[in-house]
């Protein structure tokens, strides 16, 4: 099989993984090719409108597995193809040096057994780093079950590493991917965390402590193949970045490739759901907010109606309106339509001088949602009395449909300022 | 008396200038770049010759009495080349030297909005390009990236290649301007397109091409196909060097 066949293939197979980023790392050009930009960068944009940054393929789909949920699944009638090491890092280093792509993502079936694979893994990435001295973005795949030496061996050459949970609860997993223990995901996701942390703390000692995952260790879960609500799902997300020190949680839409008695029939994927979810996620990461305050109990999923921020503001009226001049940094986080950024400049640009209305679009700021959450000078200008009905009205009136299309689909790479 | 001050387009060029209206204090009427301008009965016209040791004390002041971030800021907008944007620089800068680095907070200030939003509109194009350019393969084993950029954004863009190609021989050219950048041997020239050799591509180019093209069919999930979206991220004024959307 020539390497475009196979390309076509282990592309193919690949591209149910949504991570796409390539930012975090800063790795320098030793005398070779490549470097990183920690604040990522896209290439190109898929036909489904989505950044593609890294050179995203599987290392084989001859898989011996058989999740429900997978393309790649054993019983599943599919094209099947392996690369070789070397034609994975030829590929990488002529698409890099085009400027095709930041990096290379690599992910993999499991070929004979986890160990066997992440053997192949180790390999290709040895090779790309020692033998042709690139330095550009890596991103690999840990196969759960393979051992952890190996895992960490991998740590010290990629700059990311990630074990995907997929599904969101233990009964899920072994309906599902029967074949694979929770233990053999959560297990490597555990190490690699306390290796990053163990780094960290080594560095202040000394100062040639080697690379280990600088851009972090990732996971991805699967929305709307199983019953989890989305309180559930991100009270899991906010516990894996608080315990396992993860660095990113990204969401799947379910689509369904092959019939499965065990797997619900959509025949479209839930893409508003997991753009909700992908907001929710910004919230606890950038935003302060924790899962708590997301979900109340007779209110288990997210209103996907609105974002969740406005949600939660119009849930939490009593908080509000807040005066521009006087409130605190992480008040003025809160109110829709400000985002770091925007709230960073206030701050700045009110140590000048009193800000009045008619400022605070000079300063960057859009006014369009935060104006019925804010006083400034004292005014309210919103144009309408502050009552909640009156308001939440007003606001679903005024997104109209535009926002359910809003491009933040996909636009991980970038905060978005809201 | 008012005068129109005539200079070269570069940036050297326009830091002499500077020095001039600072060193003479005359705020000129009219900013003329590059071509002769005609002759006017009631401004005289002052060619303005770039000198690089008046544009090195130029910003050598910039950034010790305002701060690099103004310089910074400064250098981005020029790259614009958006119509008056020298005047609004001149105020800038006037401001600047006499507030120090505080003035850049003032966000309502006219000329820091319009610094400001320039050199956004060309930070925002350097980062789109650092994406975008699309190196191929000539015969001589150089790496060739032609492109039309809005702004004069060469120079930075070769910037970011600097370190990550530094052991490739690599040049880009801007197509509209018809200017390139070489780099060799750890430097960057910039070099007027008519003196590149003819373009003849490397034997192996149309491979990568074409693996790329099947890459990119085939990354695309077609239960979320959108088009727009992909559109909006990536316009279509950028794709004729798009070897994928060729
Ligand atoms: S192990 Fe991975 S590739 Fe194999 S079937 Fe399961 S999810 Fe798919």
């Amino acid at each position: 099989m020539d390497i475009e066949e196979k390309l076509a293939i282990l592309a193919d197979s690949a591209k149910y993984d949504v991570s796409c980023s390539s930012s975090g790392s800063n790795r320098k050009n030793k005398g070779g090719i490549g470097n990183s930009a920690p604040s990522g960068i896209c290439h190109s944009w898929s036909d489904d409108g989505r950044c593609i940054s890294l050179l995203k393929i599987l290392f084989t789909n001859e898989c011996i597995y058989d999740c429900a949920y997978c393309v790649n699944r054993a019983s599943n009638d599919r094209p099947r193809a392996t690369f070789t090491p070397d034609e994975v890092a030829r590929l990488t280093l002529g698409f890099y040096k085009r400027n095709y792509i930041e990096g290379l993502f690599l992910s993999s079936g499991i070929k004979n057994s986890p160990d066997y694979t992440m053997e192949l893994i180790y390999k290709t990435l040895y090779l790309l780093r020692e033998e042709y001295n690139f330095n550009g973005y890596i991103h690999a795949k840990a196969i759960p079950g393979s051992t952890l030496q190996l895992v960490n061996k991998v740590g010290l050459l990629a700059d990311r590493i990630s074990v995907n949970i997929e599904l969101p609860s233990r009964t899920s997993l072994d309906k599902l991917a029967p074949q694979k223990k929770a233990e053999d995901i959560l297990k490597p996701m555990k190490n690699i965390g306390d290796k990053i942390v163990a780094r960290k703390e080594n560095k202040q000692k000394f100062r040639n402590t080697p690379k280990y995952v600088p851009a972090g260790h990732s996971t991805q879960l699967i929305v709307g193949a199983t019953p989890e609500n989305d309180n559930k799902i991100v009270n899991l997300a906010a516990s894996l970045y608080n315990n396992f020190n993860l660095k990113r949680v990204y969401y799947s839409a379910f689509m369904p490739v092959k019939s499965d008695a065990r797997l619900p029939a959509l025949n479209k994927p839930p893409l508003l759901r997991e753009h909700r979810l992908y907001q929710a996620d910004w919230l606890l990461r950038f935003y302060d907010f924790s899962a708590q305050e997301l979900f109340t109990e007779d209110q288990p999923n997210l209103d996907y109606r609105l974002d969740p921020k406005l949600n939660w503001a119009l849930n939490n009226l009593h908080k509000f309106p807040i005066e521009i001049n006087k409130a605190s940094y992480e008040e003025l986080l809160r109110v829709p339509g400000i985002g770091p950024r925007s709230a960073g400049r206030i701050v700045a640009a009110r140590r000048e001088g009193s800000l009045s209305y008619l400022n605070l679009p000079k300063i960057g700021m859009v006014l369009k949602r935060a104006k019925y959450f804010i006083t400034c000078q004292g005014k309210y200008q919103a144009g309408i009395p502050f009552q909640e009905e009156i308001i939440e009205d007003r606001v679903i009136k005024e997104m109209g449909k535009k926002d359910l299309h809003q491009t933040s689909l996909f636009s991980l790479g970038e905060l978005d300022d809201g | 008396m008012m005068d129109n001050f005539i200079y070269d387009g570069s940036f050297t060029g326009f830091l002499t200038l500077i020095y001039q209206v600072f060193k003479k204090k005359n705020i000129p009427a009219q900013i003329i770049r590059g071509k002769e301008a005609q002759l006017n009965l009631i401004y005289n016209n002052i060619t303005i010759k770039s000198d690089e040791e008046k544009a090195d004390q130029v910003t050598e002041a910039i950034i010790a009495e305002i701060s690099h971030k103004a310089y910074r800021t400064l250098y981005r907008a020029f790259l614009s080349e958006i119509e008056g944007v020298e005047r609004a620089a001149i105020f800038y800068l006037q401001k600047g030297f006499k507030r120090g680095s505080s003035y850049l907070n003032s966000w309502a200030d006219e000329e820091v909005v319009f610094i400001n939003q320039a050199a956004k509109k060309v930070n925002r194009e350097v980062h789109r390009f650092k994406g975008l350019l699309r190196f191929r393969m000539l015969q001589e084993k150089i790496l060739y990236a032609p492109f039309k950029p809005d702004y004069n954004i060469s120079f930075p863009v070769a910037q970011h290649f600097k370190n990550r190609l530094a052991g490739e021989r690599w040049g880009i050219h801007d197509k509209k301007r018809n200017t390139a950048v070489i780099y060799q041997e750890d430097e960057l020239l910039i070099v007027p397109g008519e003196e590149l050799a003819e373009i003849k591509f490397a034997e192996e180019e149309e491979l990568y091409q074409s693996l790329w093209q099947e890459f990119f069919n085939n990354i695309s999930i077609e239960k979320r196909k959108n088009l727009k979206l992909q559109k909006s991220f990536m316009p279509q004024k950028y794709w004729e060097y798009l070897v994928e959307k060729k």
